[in-house]
């Protein structure tokens, strides 16, 4: 702390983020988009993680993917998504990556798809048959959970996209800027308005938007804030 | 004769350019007896075709094969093929065509038949493609319920084993257990029939991570569990936990093809051998299993239908999907006979992957 009021740069290296498991389960909330709940939802539960179900994403609920809300989302490929294209669960999964890319999301389909839809498994983070069994995919979703809360993987993300070399310079300024100002509102908009002007789509800026709060939430949790 | 069975109902004989034989006979002009004759002879027939696949000048003309017959080249569904063995009517071909269609007047068609055959055939293929794609979607959409028949019924038995011993769900009640590992058995059947109804899973990119002695781990646990007076073992080397690049609709249908294959051929008593081993870049899975002496059993067993054993069940399909699936992981597989006696050999199948990282 003294060395952070005497003007030492902090980085992300001085964070304490848990990685215990149980710590990640307490932490994260995941959505199961499926036309029917699966039972797996009810076996998530009883293994202390908080998971919410809908049918459908459409225009009206759309909000709860776009926001930083859900770390996890599994993301079943027939008759949802509809709204969004005729590719069904493929179209959603295109345009929650393009607004929302810090969300993981795992292809959860026991169909043997297409190769014109085999962008449903190159686009997500990972896949996860309805099939599998209960400890399988308990164990895959918590691994994919811990990457979740792997602020390095969403930083680099970040960087990827606003043209920063990960440890330059300019990424350990931000660094240090971000955690000065996690806080602050102001400066916090400030940043956030900055880092936005590197992308000229509307889509690319709310990526951006969405990786810093991701960011900003790991953060805010590891100093015990929340 | 060609592979394709769709030539079966070509109008004029036909050669599979991809795979060069003699012509089949056509359905309105069989081949003649010369055409036969003549390849097995000598490669002038051979030389023929290959320079019509090779050459795209002559893909839109008639020419004259070695022998004065007449060919032409066709692409049906994307495959390279040639309609031959026949002879066009009028002054084509020559002194040596004109001898030919007083001899062989059967041969004998108009330009305007030869297209109307050719788009016949090529509408007759696209409509039984058409119907085997239904075929299919019919099949992938039942399959698609009895899995999730078979899920209820996995995830249920595994849900007590759980409530019934958390830490140790597969020392739970063995008869739940059985039906628990069973379930998991169809499903990886369910993949390899999946694979056969939908050949286009193979092009899918081998984008997740697998780690890849937990997967045949979990599948001979599985073998283990239904075949209970089996022995199979599972070897690694020390701290060898690699990592490969999979896809995750695929890759568990190795480990099931190849142990589902050692169980069936193995001699009864033996042990089935399963080695995980580190050869920087590459790990390699040895399986390997003692059988009755097959003095035949070489690699074409990874090819469609072929069977390890003439007497043995199975489609002969197993091991050219296996194949298939470790040629989408960019690996390797061959087959190794060794200790062989006037009885029985050893027989290793081993599939080589590329690394991608440790596990720590």
């Amino acid at each position: 702390m003294i060395e952070w009021v005497f003007g030492k740069k902090k980085s992300f290296s001085d964070l304490d983020i848990p990685t215990s498991i149980q710590e990640v389960r307490r932490r994260s909330r995941i959505l199961i988009i499926d036309d029917e709940e699966p039972a797996l939802a009810a076996d998530l539960r009883a293994a202390s993680l908080s998971v919410d179900h809908v049918h459908d994403i459409t225009k009206n609920n759309i909000t709860i993917v776009e926001q930083e809300i859900y770390d996890l989302i599994l993301l079943d490929y027939g008759n949802v998504g509809r709204s969004f294209g005729e590719d069904e669960g493929l179209s959603l999964l295109r345009h929650i990556k393009r607004v929302n890319p810090a969300v993981i999301i795992i292809a959860y389909t026991s169909k043997a798809l297409k190769i014109k839809h085999s962008d449903f498994y190159r686009l997500t983070d990972g896949s996860l048959s309805k099939d599998a069994g209960i400890q399988e995919s308990l164990e895959k979703i918590e691994g994919h959970l811990k990457k979740a809360h792997s602020i390095h993987d969403i930083w680099n993300d970040l960087l990827g996209r606003c043209n920063i070399t990960p440890g330059s310079k300019e990424d350990l300024k931000l660094q240090d800027r971000v955690l000065r100002s996690y806080s602050k509102g102001t400066k916090k908009m400030k940043i956030i308005r900055e880092l936005q002007e590197f992308s000229e789509s509307e889509d690319g800026k709310k990526a951006i938007y969405a990786l810093i709060a991701k960011s900003i939430q790991l953060i805010t949790s590891s100093m015990g804030v929340n | 004769m060609s592979t394709n069975p769709l030539h079966q109902v070509s109008p004029l004989p036909i050669v599979d350019l991809d795979h060069i034989t003699r012509p089949d006979n056509g359905v309105n002009i069989s081949a003649p007896s010369m055409c036969q004759r003549h390849f097995e002879r000598d490669n002038a027939c051979q030389d023929h075709y290959e320079r019509l696949r090779d050459n795209d000048n002559l893909h839109d003309k008639y020419i004259q094969c070695p022998h004065g017959l007449c060919s032409r080249y066709t692409t049906i569904t994307n495959t390279n093929s040639v309609f031959t063995g026949f002879l066009l009517s009028g002054p084509w071909g020559g002194k040596r065509g004109n001898d030919l269609r007083k001899s062989h007047p059967s041969l004998v068609i108009t330009d305007s038949e030869f297209s109307r055959y050719e788009t016949a055939f090529k509408n007759w293929h696209s409509r039984i493609l058409n119907f085997e794609r239904n075929l299919a979607d019919n099949y992938a959409f039942a399959l698609h319920e009895i899995r999730k028949l078979n899920r209820t019924v996995k995830q249920t038995a595994e849900r007590i084993c759980l409530s019934k011993n958390g830490s140790a769900p597969d020392q739970a009640d063995p008869d739940l257990v059985s039906i628990w590992k069973t379930s998991e058995l169809m499903t990886s059947q369910f993949n390899v029939i999946e694979l056969l109804a939908n050949s286009e899973l193979v092009q899918l990119e081998a984008v997740n991570k697998c780690e890849i002695y937990r997967l045949f781990d979990k599948c001979v646990k599985i073998y283990r569990s239904v075949n209970p007076d089996r022995r199979i073992q599972l070897h690694s080397d020390p701290n060898f936990y690699p990592i490969i690049s999979a896809c995750d609709k695929t890759i568990s249908i190795i480990p099931t093809v190849l142990i589902e294959n050692s169980l069936k051929y193995s001699l009864p008593g033996s042990t089935i051998d399963i080695y995980v081993r580190d050869t920087y870049p590459f790990c390699e899975i040895n399986v390997s299993n003692l059988t009755k002496l097959n003095n035949s059993l070489d690699e074409s067993i990874f090819k469609r239908g072929v069977r390890a054993s003439p007497d043995g069940e199975g489609s002969g399909n197993g091991l050219f999907l296996a194949k298939q699936v470790v040629e989408q992981h960019n690996g390797s597989m061959r087959l190794v006979i060794s200790e062989k006696n006037s009885q029985h050999m050893k027989c290793t199948i081993t599939v080589r992957f590329q690394i991608r990282f440790y596990k720590d």
